[in-house]
């Protein structure tokens, strides 16, 4: 038995079901009108009248078929679904413009002449599953571009998480914003070392000014940087404790002990410049003996 | 004011102790106080993924007397639980290779620390701070 042939009898009527659709979206100033006009929405609309009677063929049971039929209709949902977010809208305003859609069609099967009890309950259940399907695309199709923005987000801090700043002859800068977790920990280690031996530092600059939270995982990852660091003969400075976690680090006994720490990044960078200063003293002095040495 | 977070990833531990610092901070304690407690709930919630895998930190307010509120937080999962209590304590102490100062540093932050331990069923740890900090 056909249970979607009254739906396609109704649905033919296209021309005066857009324009009841549009006056009513139009008296109540719906959202995604105003958002993206009132042109644009009618000639989807009529898009989606045109495409509508392709979902009522009886045997969309078979999966395939469905999908088959089901094909136009996503490729509206997807068009009119980006262009909606492209204009800040949300599900919230798409999905009453839909449903408007399902309230007419259903006032028209229930008002049909010719209906039948049985008629009317199998059109409105052809109807519901109609909606139900285009509903779950939508919402599927939704989901996927959000979780795909979300994946480049967090592709994207992840890639500025940890800049390696070149701020003097021989002087690395490494700012830390944020959370620091294993991961991130990783990537940065490798990053600080591989700029190291690039660029034949000695010395770098580890500002956590950024970093809310030292806990005693934090902690250990930033020891270890800077043990790996000293390896590849580079000496860390660590600055930019803020009082409340140099408090709670006391607390928690974190013994950050062989660290040269320094208040901010400033006093960090003052420090290794008058180290730099003395070595060139220190070594213009040796070779001044040993000069003198030589001559004696 | 009662949440609870699910513990399944690092990213959760992250989420739990910026939750708790945000109750905290309704509650009206000080920056420190903030401090202290986000980083017990990030100590608890690594060690339940650290050790256990998964689990759960529940975050509830507290009220005491006529004028003292303060937050608790219960972290419990269905881990292997602690073997010898005493030794979890110690500072330095690590079974993970890592700096063990956790679960010691945790207590220290907190006014009330206990552990609710049974080995191959599990651990639940529950941590207090209050406002004035008095009640022990």
């Amino acid at each position: 038995m056909d249970h979607f042939k009254s739906l396609r009898t109704i649905v033919a009527d296209r021309e005066s079901i857009v324009t009841e659709w549009m006056a009513q979206l139009a008296a109540e100033r719906h959202e995604l009108h105003e958002l993206l006009g009132s042109e644009y929405i009618r000639q989807q609309s009529e898009t989606l009248l045109i495409e509508f009677p392709r979902l009522t063929v009886p045997g969309t049971a078979s999966p395939d078929r469905e999908r088959d039929s089901y094909e136009g209709v996503s490729r509206w949902l997807q068009n009119i679904s980006l262009r909606t977010a492209q204009h800040g809208g949300s599900p919230h305003t798409f999905m009453p413009y839909l449903l408007r859609l399902k309230a007419i069609i259903s006032e028209r099967v229930k008002d049909h002449p010719e209906m039948t009890m049985q008629d009317l309950y199998d059109g409105l259940t052809a109807l519901d599953r109609v909606f139900d399907r285009i509903n779950h695309l939508y919402y599927d199709f939704y989901l996927n571009r959000r979780e795909q923005v979300i994946k480049a987000q967090a592709l994207a801090i992840q890639e500025l998480s940890a800049p390696v700043i070149q701020v003097w002859n021989g002087i690395l800068a490494l700012p830390l914003i944020g959370a620091i977790d294993t991961q991130r920990a990783k990537g940065i280690m490798e990053n600080l070392l591989r700029e190291v031996v690039r660029t034949k530092s000695p010395h770098v600059i580890i500002d956590i000014t950024g970093v809310p939270i030292v806990d005693t995982g934090v902690a250990e990852r930033l020891i270890k940087t800077v043990e790996a660091a000293r390896l590849v003969g580079a000496e860390c400075v660590m600055t930019g404790i803020r009082p409340e976690v140099a408090q709670t680090l006391v607390m928690l006994g974190v013994n950050l002990g062989d660290i040269v720490t320094k208040a901010t990044l400033q006093a960090g960078l003052s420090y290794i410049l008058q180290r730099i200063r003395q070595g060139e003293q220190e070594a213009a002095f040796a070779d001044t003996k040993i000069l003198e040495e030589s001559v004696s | 004011m009662q949440e609870t977070i699910q513990i399944l990833s690092e990213a959760d531990a992250i989420v739990a102790r910026q939750r708790g610092r945000e109750i905290a901070r309704t509650l009206g304690f000080s920056i420190v106080d903030q401090t202290r407690i986000a980083i017990s709930i990030s100590e608890l919630a690594r060690n339940i993924i650290l050790y256990a895998g998964t689990g759960e930190v529940l975050i509830t307010d507290l009220v005491a007397g006529y004028d003292d509120i303060g937050i608790e937080v219960i972290a419990a999962d269905n881990g292997p639980g602690i073997s010898d209590l005493n030794l979890a304590l110690v500072d330095g102490y690590s079974t993970s290779n890592g700096l063990g100062m956790g679960l010691p540093g945790t207590k220290r932050l907190m006014d009330e620390f206990s552990i609710d331990t049974t080995p191959g069923v599990g651990t639940r740890i529950t941590i207090r701070k209050w406002l004035h900090s008095r009640h022990f």
